[in-house]
């Protein structure tokens, strides 16, 4: 026999019991459906809003990248690519300054080599000045010898004669002045013409060297660049998919609100049959705690007992307990 | 200068779908919960489209519709239906009431974009 049905019972007092005991159940069931579009709603919003950071950060970060790229916000920024051109006008600035030096460098060269014939010429001269300082000596020793030949009579042509003599020996010491100054000068001219052809060999090979070097790094920066500049627009292009599909996911979650108008119909459905079928039955009070406590048992959430015990806004859910 | 869109939805996560989509677009957002909240906002901001819900709390659509129209400065702001009803009657009540358009929920993103750009001035 069933438990819920007592002896002396009509069938349909029989009826009007089962009804009332169920009644409670109607009513829980109509909460667990609110609840549960409760809880749809939650999770659909937390989704909504992690999709407009996810859109917000992808954005931010394409965004960031092309700035970069770009010159940034401010006028005063300025881009890589005006960074490249500025850097290889520069650079080709300072190639020139060197070929500039090394042109310098080689009229120095021309005037030394210049100098050189000037000093060569004058020791062609001071070759001259020792045949005629020769010549002069040799005219006073003459002049000296006929001065005495002639006696007293030509003692003033042996002052001269004397005179001759100092004179060339004067000329003599300058001759050897010039010389060992010119000597000097040839020197000097000689070893600055050396220390200025190895310097500009240095250079030249210097400057071939950094535009070899110089040549070769602008390749590769413009090459990064390029890189950079494709990862970019590849970004672009997957932040536009991962719009389309955060596109697309909105369409689908809206389902929720599909979902939550079907459910409170449902429910208003529920109350009406709840409120209509009380009114046919009698107080059936200790059965029915006994069917809710039943129902409570065959529930296998906490949320689930949460509702028939009055207080469904507790959630258990993401509690962690360690034992 | 972004243009505004006042979104009126009972459901919260409607509201914020319709939002992101059009936020994503560069248009700006006021929300409303239902018709008498859209009334009150209405006339704080500069609004240049309105879409919004049918059935709703406190005042449905087509009553927040034809509030909106009686007001002599909203005689021609597009104002869009998007709801789950998509029954013939209903759109004629709707169109009755002034609305400008109507789409039945779920939306197409895209699609979304386009009407509003559409009826823009």
């Amino acid at each position: 026999m069933d438990p819920l049905v007592h002896v002396d019972q009509s069938p349909k007092d029989e009826l009007k019991t089962h009804v009332a005991v169920t009644l409670p159940v109607l009513g829980v069931m109509g909460t667990q459906l609110k609840e549960t579009a409760k809880q749809i709603e939650s999770a659909v919003v937390e989704v909504c809003c992690k999709f407009q950071s996810m859109a917000d950060r992808a954005r931010a970060g394409v965004s960031s990248a092309a700035e970069l790229l770009a010159g940034g916000e401010n006028e005063s920024s300025a881009s890589v690519e005006s960074l490249i051109s500025e850097a290889s006008r520069t650079i080709e600035t300072l190639l020139r300054h060197t070929q500039d030096s090394v042109a310098v460098s080689n009229s120095a060269i021309e005037r030394i080599k210049r100098v050189q014939e000037a000093t060569d010429h004058i020791a062609k001269s001071l070759i001259q000045l020792d045949d005629i300082t020769i010549g002069n000596r040799l005219l006073a020793v003459n002049a000296r010898i006929q001065a005495v030949y002639a006696g007293d009579k030509a003692a003033g042509f042996g002052g001269v004669a004397n005179e001759i003599a100092v004179q060339a020996k004067r000329s003599a010491e300058i001759v050897e002045l010039i010389r060992a100054v010119s000597s000097e000068l040839r020197y000097i001219a000689n070893s600055a013409l050396t220390d200025l052809q190895s310097m500009v060999v240095e250079d030249q090979k210097a400057y071939l060297k950094s535009k070899t070097e110089v040549d070769r790094v602008l390749i590769d920066f413009r090459l990064m660049h390029n890189s950079t500049r494709e990862f970019i627009a590849r970004m672009q292009n997957e932040s536009e998919s991962v719009a389309k599909e955060i596109s697309g996911a909105v369409r689908s979650l809206q389902f929720q609100d599909r979902i939550s108008q079907r459910i409170a119909h449902v429910v208003e459905e529920l109350d009406r049959i709840k409120v209509d079928l009380g009114a046919h039955c009698g107080n059936t009070e200790l059965d029915e705690q006994r069917i809710l406590k039943q129902l409570s048992e065959s529930y296998t959430m906490q949320e689930e007992r949460n509702v028939i015990d009055g207080h469904p806004q507790e959630i258990s859910s993401g509690d962690v307990e360690l034992f | 200068m972004a243009k505004t869109a006042l979104i009126v939805d009972d459901s919260t996560t409607m509201r914020q779908m319709v939002a992101f989509t059009l936020r994503e677009a560069g248009y700006q957002v006021v929300e409303a919960e239902h018709g008498q909240d859209a009334l009150d906002k209405i006339t704080l901001s500069p609004i240049n489209v309105v879409i919004t819900d049918l059935n709703m709390p406190v005042m449905d659509g087509f009553t927040f519709i034809k509030s909106v129209r009686a007001m002599p400065s909203y005689k021609f702001l597009p104002i869009l239906m998007l709801t789950t009803e998509s029954q013939l009657s209903k759109k004629e009540q709707g169109k009755a009431a002034g609305a400008t358009g109507w789409i039945v929920k779920p939306f197409d993103p895209e699609k979304l974009l386009q009407v509003v750009a559409k009826v823009l001035p």
